[in-house]
């Protein structure tokens, strides 16, 4: 390289030299890759728990099944990350704030219904109260409400129908339990099939029977 | 120097030969240095020797990530953004706030500028394209440097995005707003 007329070297030489000083390279492309890839596995894995949020939080609004206030808060914290993580993205400065808010909380909603009306959103909350123990604390269930025998409240799910008057119940904490409702009122769309899930008020006649005066489907009014 | 002469190359082209020999990185380099100068010159008001070692740094800063440049992005754009930002981080280092620099004899500047804000070419006179400068000034720097790069470095709004990284809907709210507030200081100081 010459130098310039004046004896110093231009700001483009100087970097030149350094460049070869140094021994500098461009980064390599699998590099750069792995950077992007990484970034966008984040954000798909803070979508995917927002989703489940969201799945969750219709959860306990829609079925009553608990309050979804945990759920909401944990939906506000991922809806933040994931714009932050997806702000770091290449093309994201292309949108405006509005815009990234709309579609993180559209791809979000849409696939979060769609695990709610898969009834994965249930699934799931099920798994979450028989495995973490701070989730009863957390999300007060209304299982705990309709899981109490010796006052007369049981729930669960219908494992097998015994004649036009008993049927046997499995209850959340997986107890089996013989229904007798030959006096029982039988409340609005309630179907006593293999699989339904069920509320029952009544009383308990022995260490694994009830009678039931009145049976509701799981899934009621916000007043049930 | 590269076997070929550098200008028989585009941006591009520079680009992808430069991933395997650094000598045609350097026929990009001088190709902007100039331009990259001048625009910092506008922008920030640091001694030369500062203005170099930004543009040194940015230069060796675009070498280490050529392999992230974009082709759907212009070269230049990426650039100018890669210089911007090593300004601003200069300057929040030294904590020093941006001023500009720059010739108020400059009439094509001076003259868009005018044009765009709507004041009356008849009051325009000498004595208020010296206080250009101390408008732009008063401007604040989100406002100055959008001014600075659609009026001076002549970059449209797509490219203004690409280099401040910001939505074109956002980088034509800043120009509206920059040339509102240049003319309300403009009537203010009633030059």
């Amino acid at each position: 390289m010459k130098p310039t007329a004046s004896n110093r070297l231009s700001a483009s030489q100087k970097a030149l030299q350094s460049i070869r000083q140094r021994r500098l390279q461009p980064l390599p492309k699998w590099h750069l890759y792995l950077k992007k890839s990484l970034i966008w596995l984040v954000v798909i894995f803070f979508l995917l728990i927002l989703s489940l949020g969201i799945s969750l939080t219709l959860l306990g609004m829609i079925d009553n099944l608990f309050t979804p206030y945990f759920w909401f808060a944990a939906v506000a914290i991922f809806l933040f990350l994931s714009y932050f993580v997806l702000d770091q993205s290449r093309q994201a400065y292309r949108l405006e704030t509005w815009q990234k808010v709309f579609l993180i909380s559209l791809s979000t909603f849409i696939f979060g219904f769609i695990l709610f009306r898969r009834g994965f959103a249930r699934r799931f909350d099920n798994h979450l109260e028989t495995t973490v123990p701070y989730y009863r604390h957390l999300t007060p269930l209304k299982i705990n409400t309709w899981s109490q025998p010796q006052n007369g409240l049981i729930s669960g799910q219908i494992t097998q129908i015994l004649s036009d008057t008993s049927f046997k119940l499995q209850d959340f904490t997986h107890q089996t339990w013989t229904i007798d409702y030959s006096t029982a009122v039988i409340r609005g769309r309630t179907q006593l099939v293999i699989g339904q899930e069920i509320k029952i008020i009544g009383r308990q006649t022995g260490s694994d029977s009830f009678v039931a005066n009145e049976i509701r489907p799981w899934i009621g009014k916000k007043s049930n | 120097m590269p076997s070929s002469p550098c200008h028989q190359f585009d941006d591009q082209q520079l680009v992808h030969l430069s991933l395997t020999d650094s000598q045609y990185f350097l026929c990009l380099m001088q190709r902007y240095e100039t331009k990259l100068t001048a625009y910092l010159n506008r922008f920030v008001y640091l001694p030369s020797e500062d203005i170099a070692d930004i543009i040194q740094e940015s230069f060796i800063n675009t070498y280490r990530h050529l392999g992230d440049y974009n082709p759907k992005l212009k070269f230049s754009s990426w650039l100018y953004r890669i210089v911007h930002n090593q300004a601003v981080n200069f300057l929040k280092k030294s904590r020093l706030t941006r001023q500009i620099n720059f010739d108020p004899e400059d009439d094509d500047f001076t003259s868009s500028l005018i044009a765009a804000v709507n004041i009356e070419q008849e009051t325009v006179n000498q004595h208020f394209r010296r206080h250009v400068k101390t408008i732009l000034q008063q401007l604040k720097p989100q406002y100055r440097e959008v001014l600075v790069l659609k009026y001076f470095e002549d970059k449209d709004y797509h490219e203004i995005s690409d280099i401040l990284q910001k939505p074109m809907g956002t980088v034509a709210t800043l120009i509206s707003r920059a040339k509102h507030q240049f003319k309300q200081l403009y009537e203010t100081n009633r030059f």
